[in-house]
């Protein structure tokens, strides 16, 4: 009797309220839009507390939502276009834009001290008012391979932002003026943590002010991402700056400079190979044995060089590089890299050099995985089934299989996906691209109903009929994204999908060729949901090729910023609102 | 200097009257009762009115351990050991009930440690959990009105990560 009278929950609402406000920092980011809707008083106290926030479409939500909603922000993410469109386009100006975004921040988000943008428009207007109006506040900004700005843009940053400790500009692209915004930097930055200009277009900066930024910031620099050094420069940052971790930079020497010896600093941990890198054996093995992270993507290595590093890094967690790796460089990575939690293996030269062979030995022997994306010349349901067995962390996977080589006699794959799903239960995102036949409607099927905690999903190259999309739709209770090229369902089937699938959110389909009129597209129509077709712009006249059809939920009005050139926005939506 | 004051003894008194003795060099562990002592203010038993005898007894077994010294090097490694398993024991509580009262507590009493390991513990409990689910297990009421959860479902679902 009395137990019973314990057992009663008696949470009164002053004991609760001040619990969740002990208890709030603590709540794992993935669990605060749940805490959210609980109550009024939750939603309020998640308002008040929430320090980052994440917005994986632009156009999702109209920028003066954020900052009422979480007005004590200290962290942004943004991201704006599909990364399809990267690959496609010289000069892209899809949309994008931080401008709207930039206005609304620095007005209201009074704490913030981080921006991280990616693939979005930044125009040097932006950055001047982000400087002035954030000033030394600002202490990470990341313009991850955004475009439209230029290094006079660079230069406010510089100028007013001493306090910056992460300044991230790889794979922008930026239009290089001069080099006086890196010269500012270098003389009014002492804390700079992380440098990174890798993969842009800038060469027109005196490396000096390079040299000068590092000497400055010794006792912060932790990361330090360049293109090329001269070597004199080099040895005195690897001599000064001894609490580099991270560090990607081709050395070279001037005509009239001799060859100096130098070491890399003791605390090196993550290295990047360069086009211009080579395999300095001797140099490596005095540190490599601390290496827990290498990417190897722009290097020209070869298999056996894959193997020497590999032998010698027994601590390495994370490895990024290309098919020349081959089966047996992957093979010396499960043998003496037991470590490793994230593969990433892209494509290398026109002939694919990794089979299911390897990627069978890595399943078996490193358990540690939790991300794994490989490109390979053949695939097999057993080496699927080998992923579903041993990778129980998994919770990435994508596998590119080449269009081009040999018959497969193994295809279709639905079993293989089966026992990879049924086994890897952590997998949030998982890729597939394939060549016809590669699952037919029943892995489809397989994919909704065994792919329970799926937010992400690319499917390339697979389709068998329309039934299969349908099928997929009927489960799948957390998927978000879908993407797919070469998968030409008909409208109908999308409609379904979109219909079935209630925490879809965003929908990219990749040179959509079953769109042929602008009237079924109709089908698909539905409150919240936006529409667009993006035509390709070929390089030659005579390449055509279908539009892209992207769709996503928005909170925001139709967007209006988009080039009539390359962009229709379809407007069905209307009758709803 | 601890040590002349180890056996100096401090009287809590609980909101339901209880008393508990507690070593002094145990109870500094709450910074607010150390600004007690520190103000002079502990002469007498001193009065917590918003923790029971039953979390009070809780908290105490909890600082006790704590204050717990190791002899040596050795002993200290095993002692952190013992002590992760304590902490990860003390958290299951058969009750959500008795968990909230020891944040609660821990937050009144400003004890840095048992605030993270049992608001840490709280968190964990609703990892994963939909809406429903919390509200189900906290027993609180949903007080939105239907247009305003939905708009916050839809921000939560297309927006906001």
């Amino acid at each position: 009797m009395d137990n019973n009278d314990i057992k009663q929950p008696r949470f009164d609402t002053d004991l609760t309220d001040t619990v969740f406000s002990c208890v709030i920092p603590y709540i794992h980011p993935n669990d605060l839009n749940s805490v959210s809707l609980v109550s009024r008083k939750l939603y309020e106290l998640d308002s008040m507390t929430r320090k980052h926030v994440t917005i994986n479409n632009c156009y999702a939500v109209p920028p003066w939502r954020l900052v009422k909603r979480f007005p004590n922000l200290e962290s942004i993410k943004l991201k704006g276009h599909p990364p399809a469109i990267m690959f496609r386009l010289v000069s892209f100006d899809w949309g994008g834009y931080i401008t709207p975004w930039v206005e609304d921040i620095v007005e209201k988000l009074k704490r913030l001290e981080c921006v991280w943008f990616k693939r979005m428009i930044v125009r040097d207007n932006d950055l001047e008012v982000l400087a002035e109006r954030c000033g030394a506040k600002l202490k990470v900004l990341k313009l991850d391979k955004c475009s439209g700005f230029s290094t006079d843009g660079l230069l406010q940053i510089a100028k007013c932002c001493s306090k910056l400790r992460n300044l991230f500009l790889e794979l922008s692209f930026i239009i290089e003026l001069d080099g006086e915004w890196l010269h500012e930097l270098a003389l009014r930055n002492k804390c700079i943590e992380s440098f990174n200009h890798y993969l842009t277009p800038l060469d027109k900066y005196d490396h000096a002010d390079l040299a000068l930024l590092a000497k400055n910031c010794r006792e912060s620099l932790v990361s330090f991402k360049i293109k090329n050094i001269p070597l004199k420069y080099l040895v005195e940052i690897f001599g000064s700056c001894i609490k580099i971790k991270d560090f990607v930079g081709d050395p070279y020497l001037n005509d009239d400079e001799e060859d100096i010896p130098y070491s890399f600093p003791s605390n090196i941990q993550h290295i990047t190979w360069n086009y211009g890198g080579h395999l300095d054996v001797p140099a490596i093995q005095t540190f490599s044995h601390q290496l827990t992270k290498l990417n190897l993507i722009c290097s020209k290595f070869d298999s056996d060089d894959h193997c020497l590093i590999l032998y010698m890094s027994p601590n390495l967690e994370e490895l990024y590089t290309k098919d020349t790796i081959g089966d047996f460089g992957l093979e010396v990575a499960t043998l003496y890299c037991k470590k490793l939690r994230r593969v990433k293996i892209k494509r290398g030269g026109e002939e694919g050099q990794l089979s299911h062979v390897g990627l069978t030995t890595l399943a078996k022997g490193c358990p540690e995985l939790e991300c794994l994306h490989v490109n390979v010349k053949d695939i097999t349901n057993e080496t699927l089934e080998c992923i579903g067995a041993n990778l129980k962390k998994l919770y990435d996977f994508s596998l590119v299989l080449r269009q081009e080589g040999e018959q497969l006699s193994d295809l279709p794959l639905d079993v293989g996906v089966r026992a990879l799903l049924k086994g890897c239960t952590k997998l949030v995102k998982l890729g597939i691209h394939l060549r016809t036949g590669g699952i037919t409607d029943v892995g489809w099927e397989y994919i909704g109903k065994y792919g329970q905690n799926l937010r992400q999903l690319k499917l390339g190259f697979c389709r068998d009929s329309d039934a299969g999309l349908v099928k997929l739709s009927k489960w799948c209770p957390r998927l978000q994204k879908l993407e797919m090229s070469g998968c030409d369902f008909n409208q109908q089937a999308l409609a379904t999908f979109v219909l079935n699938v209630t925490s879809l959110r965003y929908l990219w389909i990749q040179e959509y060729r079953a769109f042929e009129n602008g009237h079924d597209i109709f089908a698909l129509a539905r409150p919240f949901w936006r529409m667009e077709l993006i035509k390709y712009m070929p390089l030659v006249a005579t390449q055509q090729q279908p539009p892209s059809l992207f769709a996503y939920y928005s909170l925001a009005g139709q967007r209006t910023d988009y080039p009539d050139d390359s962009v229709i926005p379809l407007y069905p939506y209307v009758n709803f609102e | 200097m601890s040590s002349s004051s180890s056996s100096k003894m401090i009287e809590l008194r609980s909101s339901d009257g209880e008393t508990f003795h507690v070593e002094e060099t145990v109870v500094l562990q709450s910074e607010t009762i150390k600004q007690m002592i520190d103000d002079d203010c502990a002469n007498a038993a001193i009065p917590l009115p918003n923790v029971t005898s039953m979390t009070l007894a809780k908290v105490i077994e909890y600082i006790k351990k704590h204050a717990e010294k190791p002899k040596d090097d050795d002993d200290k490694k095993v002692a952190e050991e013992d002590l992760k398993k304590f902490d990860a024991e003390f958290v299951k509580v058969d009750q959500e009930s008795m968990l909230f009262d020891l944040v609660r507590a821990a937050n009144y009493l400003n004890i840095k440690s048992l605030l993270d390991l049992t608001c840490q513990a709280v968190a964990d409990s609703i990892k994963d959990l939909s809406v429903e689910e919390v509200r189900k297990k906290f027993n609180i009421q949903n007080d939105f009105t239907p247009e305003e959860e939905a708009k916050v479902r839809k921000e939560n679902a297309w927006a906001f990560d």
